[in-house]
């Protein structure tokens, strides 16, 4: 069902603990036995359903199957076994916990109105959240719009859907994206192509079909 | 006719052009200041009007000609910056190798715009034997987008070559000569120089050529008296260098000096405003749950006290699995009330927005408020109302973190504590290595010594500590250090190497230790045993705190007994009364300063002053100095106890949770004048991290 996320990246946080410790005490490999990393232990998922979803991080070449472990007020909250959430409502994403550049919250109320089409065409605002280097909510803002609405005949898991592709392009005087939603005949989000944060880029989500 | 539009339309394009294009210049120059070769804000071996990205603390070391500079850096404020430097220069005078600490400050005073070039002004070697001493005032600004140029005056040091009457002497006759300094032991500041003397023109020219290469011309105004031509022979005031980014904080320089030498500079930065990871890398926090969501034998409320056992040690488990220990558990209307130690996170906040998701899952459905009380060394210190509701519905909303703290109420708690049963009593032992380094012996810069160090503690009852202990020596060179203290003062630190060679195996510190609160606001600390390295005996303290205070005010007395050179059990026969009188003051914006008055370890009376910019991921850069009644010829070397203090949190550098952190206090000399005692657990930064501000200043983390 699962595979961990990106141990690359542990895996380099670990050098520069080494290569720090290296300089400030001149030993050491076990910064866990240290108690130094390792604190905080995963959680092992406890899935409220059957559905399952796959998750892809290009920039880190990190994978991963999510269960869905908490739904509240429309959004639902998805877990890898390593201890990763990723919260979206409607398929759109509206957090990520334990990427080290989360995105903490986002206002997708105006995301949401233009799958629906009632914004078409025209420009609205969207807002979200981060953590800065102190640790304080740092928010950024963009102007959003769709930019194209098609239909198109998609593949997941070896299986040809007919979906409509929805794209919608955000821009800030920092950054800029463009997320890609695949809904099926019923309107769901099956899969997606979502920016999450300047340091983690694109995720890309699909429904496991079972 | 057409023709003659089209030109005339070209001519008025190329205005705008050139109407833009300074404009454009000075918002986006690409020219990255960098640090001159005393390891300030300069061109090779003149300074800058501009300033490095405000927090950021550099390190560098330059050579050339037999001299060696190693400079730390903190860019202070966005316009002020302080340098410590250790210098080692061969020859000196044509004698021998002088060993130099000197201070440096950099303020820019005006920023650059259209019409105007940045200005700053600065002062080197001000205090002690002064023998970088000078002043300066110095313009820069940028031409086009990847040249700047720099002009400015110096006096003193950098009024040596090329100089003339001191243009100042309009004002005052007075300045025309610079006064030879009456340095006696040296640390004193020495404003009675300040520009006076002889002024000379400097001035350079920067041209980033690529986004790593940067080429420099200046003309120096710098004669180095002391080191020409002992060291190297000036030829021309001409230096020209090229530093190369190797990456992004990190720069090598090579120059050509002064017409006959080849100079090298490496320096590394690091801004504390750039952590591992912003967010963290910890696993996610346990989903809120909504009540609605809750299992049917969640809705009943324990009945039997059986039951009450089980649900305390689920949630203990719960709580652990998180970091964060379960101290006490009870349940008062729909007031679920749970006491937490938090031992895992920097930022209190973040344990105690785990704690409250937790809770959300664990929790009775009767139970809407979750009133958190955070515990230090068995003492309650903030008690936090978190409404269930709110942590149902803010999760997902855009502004929760603010939303949340404002609708949290924060108070310092009154009554006592209920732990659990399970909490008292409590064994914890720790084997981990230690690093000591020794800085600026002239013997050997440089030493250190490595072992490992054993740690236990008991708690038989909340508030009680017993803690102790042990280092054994691997490897080091800190027992070679052969000077013998010459202080005509008691010797309550200056014997250190003494200490050094004969404590192996050394108890650092056995102590037992008790933490009250004897008022909502008060906080109570008394400590018997081996209390540190040199001193053992009795110490307590009172602080007063209130939770969302920026001041404190505290008392600290100890009677103490100097301990014998091995560090085990045994009294040297030196005793004396120690104690302070404490005002602590957070001044906003991350600094933070506290004045200690009393009777200092030799017995002298005086006062500390240190003031330290803290950032809010927990780094803390400072500074600080002691003043007393000893006479600064008695005192020897330095004058007075000065130094500074760096702490880098570990989670820094791991993107990881963790509350322990690496602390260095760098000192140019030690003596035994201000000498304070060092006794663990003083209770100022035990409470102050569970308190409001720190809460209010973390909340960024409660949902995280």
């Amino acid at each position: 069902m699962t595979l961990t996320l990106p141990q690359a990246r542990r895996l380099s946080a670990t050098v520069v603990v080494l290569a720090s410790l290296a300089l400030a005490s001149g030993c050491d490999k076990l910064t866990n036995r240290l108690g130094l990393t390792g604190q905080v232990a995963a959680v092992a998922p406890q899935p409220i359903g059957p559905e399952r979803m796959r998750v892809l991080l290009p920039t880190r070449g990190a994978q991963a199957t999510l269960a869905p472990v908490a739904r509240s007020g429309g959004t639902t909250v998805w877990q890898t076994l390593d201890g990763i959430t990723l919260s979206f409502r409607q398929g759109v994403l509206v957090g990520t916990r334990g990427l080290g550049d989360d995105l903490m919250t986002s206002g997708i109320t105006n995301t949401l109105a233009m799958v629906d089409g009632k914004l078409d065409g025209m420009y609205y605002p969207h807002v979200r959240s981060y953590l800065d280097g102190e640790y304080q909510t740092e928010f950024r803002s963009f102007q959003c719009r769709q930019q194209a609405r098609s239909r198109e005949q998609t593949s997941i898991g070896g299986q040809v859907y007919v979906t409509r592709k929805i794209e919608e392009r955000c821009v800030s005087p920092r950054d800029e994206f463009t997320n890609t939603y695949w809904l099926n005949t019923s309107g769901e989000v099956i899969k997606s192509r979502q920016w999450v944060s300047p340091a983690i880029e694109y995720m890309e989500t699909e429904r496991v079909q079972r | 006719m057409r023709a003659g539009r089209q030109i005339r339309s070209r001519k008025l394009t190329t205005a705008v052009l050139v109407a833009v294009i300074p404009v454009f210049a000075l918002a986006g120059s690409e020219i990255s200041t960098g640090y001159n070769s005393y390891g300030y804000p300069g061109l090779i071996d003149m300074p800058v009007a501009t300033s490095r990205p405000d927090g950021e603390l550099a390190f560098s070391s330059s050579h050339f000609a037999g001299q060696t500079r190693n400079t730390l850096t903190f860019q202070i404020t966005p316009r002020l910056s302080g340098s410590f430097r250790y210098s080692i220069i061969d020859n000196y005078q044509g004698g021998s190798t002088l060993y130099d600490r000197s201070f440096s400050l950099h303020y820019r005073f005006l920023d650059e715009t259209y019409t105007r070039p940045a200005v700053a002004i600065g002062f080197n070697d001000f205090l002690g034997t002064g023998i970088y001493a000078s002043e300066y005032v110095v313009a820069t600004k940028s031409v086009g987008k990847r040249l700047r140029v720099s002009l400015g005056m110096g006096w003193g040091r950098l009024g040596g070559s090329g100089g003339f009457k001191n243009p100042l002497s309009v004002l005052s006759d007075k300045l025309e000569t610079r006064p030879v300094r009456n340095t006696g032991q040296g640390g004193t500041v020495e404003s009675a120089q300040f520009f006076r003397g002889d002024a000379a023109l400097f001035g350079g020219v920067e041209w980033q050529a690529t986004d790593r290469l940067k080429l420099i011309a200046e003309y120096s105004s710098d004669a180095y008296p002391d080191e020409s031509p002992f060291n190297f022979e000036r030829d021309s005031q001409l230096n020209l260098g090229a530093s190369y980014k190797i990456r992004p904080g990190m720069d090598l320089s090579l120059r050509y000096l002064y017409g006959s030498e080849i100079g090298v500079q490496l320096t590394a930065a690091l801004n504390p405003k750039n952590p591992a990871s912003t967010s963290g890398r910890e696993p996610a926090p346990p989903p809120v749950l909504p009540r609605g969501a809750l299992s049917a034998e969640e809705l009943n409320w324990p009945t039997s006290e059986g039951q009450q056992t089980t649900r305390s040690t689920d949630l203990a488990q719960a709580l652990r699995q998180q970091g964060i220990r379960l101290h006490g558990l009870s349940f008062e209307g729909s007031t679920a009330r749970v006491e937490i130690e938090n031992t895992t996170y920097q930022l209190e906040a973040q344990a105690v927005g785990r704690t409250a998701r937790v809770l959300s899952r664990r929790m009775p459905t009767n139970v809407d408020t979750f009133e958190i009380i955070l515990v230090s060394s068995g003492v309650p210190v903030s008690e936090l109302l978190v409404r269930r509701s709110d942590m149902e519905t803010l999760g997902d909303d855009l502004e929760g973190s603010w939303k949340s703290f404002a609708r949290t109420s924060i108070t310092s708690p009154v009554g006592k504590l209920h732990p659990i049963p399970e909490r008292y009593p409590r064994f914890d032992w720790n084997l981990k290595p230690y690093l000591t380094p020794s800085l600026f012996d002239p013997d050997s810069p440089i030493r250190a010594d490595l072992g490992v160090q054993l740690d236990a503690t008991y708690e038989p009852a909340p508030g009680w500590e017993l803690t102790g202990s042990v280092r054994k020596k691997i490897i080091g060179n800190l027992d070679d250090a052969s000077r013998r203290s010459d202080s005509l003062l008691t010797r309550v630190r200056s014997d250190f190497n003494l200490y050094e060679q004969q404590g192996d195996p050394a108890i650092t510190n056995l102590t037992a230790a008790y933490y009250f609160k004897p008022g909502q606001d008060l906080y109570g600390r008394v400590t018997v045993g081996y209390l540190e390295p040199m001193f053992g005996g009795i110490s307590s303290e009172v602080l007063w705190k209130p939770n969302n205070s920026p001041f404190a005010f505290g008392v600290e007395a100890n009677y103490v007994k100097q301990r014998a050179y091995d560090q085990l059990f045994d009294f040297r026969s030196y005793e004396v009364a120690t104690g302070h009188v404490s005002a602590y003051w957070d001044m906003g914006n991350g600094f933070h300063t506290q004045i200690d008055a009393g009777r200092y370890l030799a017995g002298d009376w005086g006062a500390t002053v240190s003031l330290d910019r803290e950032f809010k991921n927990g780094w803390k850069i400072g500074a600080f100095a002691t003043l007393t009644d000893v006479p600064f010829s008695t005192f020897g070397e330095g004058s007075f106890d000065k130094g500074i203090r760096i702490t880098m949190p570990i989670s820094w550098l791991t993107g990881e949770p963790n509350k322990s952190a690496y602390t260095t206090t760098i000192r140019p000399v030690t003596r035994d004048g201000g000498a304070r005692l060092d006794v663990g657990g003083r209770l100022y930064e035990k409470v102050r991290p569970l308190q409001k501000p720190a809460l209010q200043d973390g909340w960024g983390k409660f949902w995280r």
